[in-house]
């Protein structure tokens, strides 16, 4: 769960700091938040790559070279404004907060839900699935239930 | 018009090859590298520098050369009485000095001619041309006075008393502005506050025209505002100075709480910058590369806002 806050805390002060790429450690949830950002228009690019730079061409990932991979997100700004405003975690490791579908339906629709506010228009929701982490539309779409990662607006 | 520059133009005349003064003999012996320098190409056509060129020499920034040129006349001539008056003459043929015709400068009319500045005062409205809005628009905008206070400069001698008034100006339709306005008679602010309201008018997004895109949180200085976009028919259920504001922009569904400090000048200007974070769906659609439909209107039927004058 700390990854998550490592996560909103990197892109949210990069976009802040109006920085043209970010570099977040390699890892699976890493990855696949980044898709998220990625599909949603928030990132104009998921690359892989060291700590230096990105990669100029594919380097696989040993044990060796583990220690030094990153992946790059290149931000992205429009009329002098970041696209991404603000990223929040919603579970806490003090308090994770699990949803079934239903209660996805109604997040996803604009209402509050425990202690959750609905979504805003241009907000997304990233959730983890056990058919992968997904932004809620897509989870509420596959009718799917499950923790609340983030937020991001 | 340099020393130099005339001692060009007599030196150098239409001749190919470089000329050399006589002045300049004993230099030429003392250095080679002057004649480097002094290697210039022949001018065709050089001016006479001494002359006034009527396109590129303004004659009403050059007095003081001018003046300098009678003096210098008066001097060759000799401090005679019938010559003084042809002095004037004498240096404008030779520098070639003309008297600028009516027509030369253009004399720009401040206003077409037969019209004056058109203004009408109204109880406390002062309505004049520089506002650029027609008459008939500023008398169908919503004016609301909503701060009036009396402030105090201290000085040694005693208080002078001042009165300060914060006025909202809207059309009722998305522009609004706030204006603020100071003066010794509480009127007379309130006037200038309507004008600095009408000058600072601006256009505010809102979702079908009654309410906005979406939730805001905004804070200004110690005022917190949190801002939540309402179902139609909910009216505006906020604080009394927003309701107002509200009412000037043409807001009919909000829902609004303010945390923190609730002082009116603030919140006044709290929620119009509020306003201005808002995000259009268009714009996010834009930046993010996303195709954005409006559910409620394709999927719902759209439900259509009751127009203001069905209302009340």
């Amino acid at each position: 769960m700390v990854k998550i806050h490592d996560i909103c805390s990197r892109v949210q002060n990069g976009f802040r700091a109006r920085l043209g790429r970010i570099a977040l450690p390699e890892t699976k949830l890493n990855l696949s938040v980044a898709r998220v950002l990625y599909n949603q228009g928030f990132v104009s690019s998921v690359t892989r790559g060291t700590h230096l730079g990105p990669d100029e061409s594919y380097t696989p990932t040993t044990n060796l070279n583990v220690a030094e991979r990153r992946l790059w997100l290149s931000l992205k700004y429009y009329q002098d404004q970041p696209v991404l405003r603000g990223m929040r975690c919603v579970s806490k490791p003090s308090r994770k907060i699990n949803c079934n579908a239903n209660q996805l339906k109604i997040l996803a629709s604009g209402q509050p839900w425990g202690i959750v506010k609905g979504i805003i228009p241009g907000e997304i929701m990233i959730v983890s699935t056990t058919r992968g982490i997904l932004e809620i539309q897509d989870a509420v779409k596959l009718g799917l239930g499950g923790m609340l990662l983030a937020r991001a607006n | 018009m340099s020393g130099f520059a005339l001692r060009l133009s007599r030196a150098l005349p239409a001749t190919a090859g470089v000329r050399f003064l006589a002045s300049t003999a004993v230099a030429m012996k003392k250095s080679t590298t002057f004649r480097s320098v002094l290697n210039v190409e022949p001018v065709h056509n050089v001016p006479d520098f001494s002359k006034f060129d009527p396109i590129y020499d303004d004659i009403t920034e050059n007095s003081s050369v001018i003046e300098l040129w009678k003096k210098q006349k008066a001097s060759e001539i000799g401090g005679d009485a019938t010559t003084a008056s042809n002095l004037d003459a004498l240096v404008r043929s030779e520098h070639n000095v003309f008297e600028t015709p009516d027509d030369f400068l253009i004399k720009y009319p401040k206003r077409p001619p037969g019209k004056e500045m058109q203004s009408a005062v109204e109880g406390e409205m002062f309505w004049s041309e520089e506002l650029l809005i027609p008459y008939e628009q500023f008398k169908k905008l919503s004016k609301k006075t909503l701060v009036v206070k009396r402030t105090v400069q201290m000085t040694r001698k005693g208080k002078i008393p001042s009165m300060y008034a914060l006025v909202v100006v809207g059309n009722g339709m998305g522009s609004a502005g706030y204006g603020e306005g100071k003066s010794a008679e509480a009127s007379k602010a309130v006037m200038i506050a309507t004008r600095q309201a009408i000058k600072h008018m601006q256009n505010f997004p809102r979702y079908d025209n009654r309410t906005i895109y979406h939730d805001i949180e905004h804070k200004f200085k110690a005022t917190k505002l949190q801002l939540w976009a309402r179902r139609p028919g909910f009216g505006c259920r906020v604080a009394p100075m927003i309701h107002e504001i509200c009412e000037c922009i043409g807001i009919q569904d909000l829902a609004g709480k303010i945390h923190g400090s609730r002082n009116p000048m603030n919140v006044i200007k709290a929620f119009f910058e509020a306003l201005t974070t808002q995000r259009i769906p268009s714009d996010l659609a834009k930046a993010r590369g996303l195709r954005l439909l409006d559910v409620n209107h394709i999927y719902y039927g759209g439900i259509k806002p009751t127009p203001l004058s069905a209302r009340k």
